[in-house]
């Protein structure tokens, strides 16, 4: 991870929460977010907030800030290459604090396509798992998964809401800042 | 599959959809499916074999893509090349889609000689490489986001021509004024030579729900000549300070991408203008195919090291 790029989004971070834009809903949570660093910022959170097995699905359309996410993600989980957009190359691997698989299913056409992800194999690997355009999974979803719905408010702003299907993500967002803070 | 005759006699190169697209496997994404590789990839050869004329006894030598790529259609043509080389009992060379791209040039201009800045565009990516000579390349930058086909793709699909439609854009556009709409310049004055188009994406977004209502056929041809006049402009002016900032002689352009009439249009004038020289692939060769594999192979197999038969697929592969 690089330093630099690590702390802007822990400072990005640090400011949704002190102007009150995360707010909590249960265990769950709305966030509003005003440009793509914002977006990215809150992938961070998720990213410092996660474990080994964790699964990230994120729902929304074209240029809502999947894409962002993802990435605060991956610098929160120490991979090298900014993780990019995966639409064409549908799966791709990086290394960092733990194994990161960016998957992109826009242009699978249906769940028995899925099978050729061997995603069996990326789920159990232990490390973390990002998916663009989860539809099918979102029917069943998968052990260790946080939901973030993502919606266009205005060309800036968007709206996440992110929803914990799995226990294991409880507290994300205080551990997050606990493990940015350290 | 292609049959390459020394560095440069092209004797056949089949692809597999040309023999295939009268029995689709049902879906949309060929790298989904590994079980219609496994089934056709003997007629492709047989196809390959054919069209040159020649036995399977003839070959010399293999090349085939271990990465980067999805693993399941990676290992299908790993494998069988594996069990091809055995079987003949001649080498058989793992080679880099990427690195191929760049050798796809040197097909048609074997003269083509290092140092240059390649810039690679395809539907998974965007990178602008110098090449200090063949097998020695530092990527110079790389989109943060969307790669330059995905853009014209997902602008294809926001302007409901479907997915994927980058050949339409382009048609569209061609009927447009790029200068219609202002569409910003993502990263275009950042020093860095990395790219992003995802903000683009988004501004066309905008644009398009704003036109919607009225979206006119001149309307939309003007918003697919401003979007690629966008992304030409910051195409070439990356990939020409990068040039001048590595001092390369000439710049070379590879990927699907580079099949774009206006792009190669564009950078054949500022090439001009800088008194560098331009060469990109004839269009059947900027698209993923085995001829360049094929050259790819030739290049590691004159260098000398003959390889060990157990490589891995490597679906991340760099360059």
């Amino acid at each position: 991870m690089s330093a630099p790029e690590a702390e802007g989004l822990r400072a990005s971070l640090e400011r949704l929460v002190a102007e009150g834009r995360v707010v909590p809903a249960g265990a769950d949570a709305e966030v509003r977010t005003g440009c793509p660093r914002e977006t990215e910022a809150v992938g961070f959170g998720l990213g410092l907030g996660a474990f080994p097995g964790a699964v990230l699905l994120l729902e929304g359309p074209l240029g809502s800030g999947k894409t962002a996410l993802a990435r605060g993600a991956g610098v929160a989980l120490g991979v090298r290459d900014p993780l990019t957009s995966p639409t064409f190359t549908l799966l791709s691997e990086s290394a960092g604090r733990l194994p990161v698989f960016h998957l992109d299913l826009y242009r699978v056409a249906g769940p028995e396509e899925l099978r050729a992800f061997d995603l069996v194999e990326v789920l159990e690997s232990g490390g973390v798992t990002i998916v663009e355009w989860p539809r099918w999974l979102l029917a069943e979803p998968p052990g260790g998964a946080l939901r973030v719905d993502l919606a266009v408010l205005t060309p800036a702003e968007r709206r996440l809401q992110v929803r914990i299907l799995d226990p294991r993500w409880e507290g994300w967002l205080a551990r997050a800042r606990r493990n940015a803070a350290a | 599959m292609a049959v390459l005759e020394g560095t440069g006699t092209l004797r056949s190169s089949i692809i597999s959809s040309q023999l295939t697209q009268h029995a689709p496997y049902g879906g949309v994404v060929p790298e989904l499916a590994s079980r219609a590789h496994l089934e056709n990839v003997g007629a492709v050869l047989d196809g390959a074999l054919n069209e040159a004329g020649i036995a399977l006894a003839d070959l010399d030598r293999i090349g085939v893509t271990n990465g980067p790529g999805l693993a399941g259609a990676l290992l299908v043509g790993v494998c069988y090349a594996k069990g091809l080389g055995l079987g003949l009992g001649v080498p058989v060379y793992p080679v880099n889609h990427l690195e191929a791209h760049l050798f796809a040039n040197l097909l048609e201009h074997p003269d083509l000689a290092p140092p240059f800045m390649a810039l690679i565009i395809s539907g998974g990516h965007t990178l602008l490489v110098s090449v200090e000579k063949w097998g020695t390349y530092r990527v110079v930058g790389r989109t943060r986001d969307d790669a330059a086909g995905e853009a014209f793709d997902k602008v294809a699909k926001l302007l409901g021509l479907g997915y994927p439609g980058g050949p339409l854009v382009e048609q569209l556009a061609r009927e447009g004024d790029p200068r219609a709409i202002a569409f910003p310049r993502p990263m275009r004055n950042d020093p860095s030579s990395d790219f992003s188009f995802s903000g683009l994406k988004t501004a066309i977004m905008h644009q398009v729900k704003h036109d919607w209502p009225q979206l006119t056929s001149k309307r939309l041809a003007e918003v697919c000549a401003s979007f690629q006049e966008a992304v030409t402009d910051t195409l070439a002016a990356k990939t020409f300070a990068a040039a001048e900032e590595w001092g390369a002689s000439a710049v070379i352009l590879a990927g699907g991408v580079s099949r774009n009439e206006h792009i190669r249009r564009r950078f054949e004038r500022e090439a001009a203008s800088r008194g560098l020289a331009l060469v990109f692939p004839s269009p059947q060769l900027c698209t993923d195919n085995a001829a360049m594999v094929a050259r790819t192979a030739v290049f590691h197999a004159a260098r000398g090291a003959l390889p060990s038969l157990d490589f891995a697929v490597v679906p991340s592969l760099g360059l």
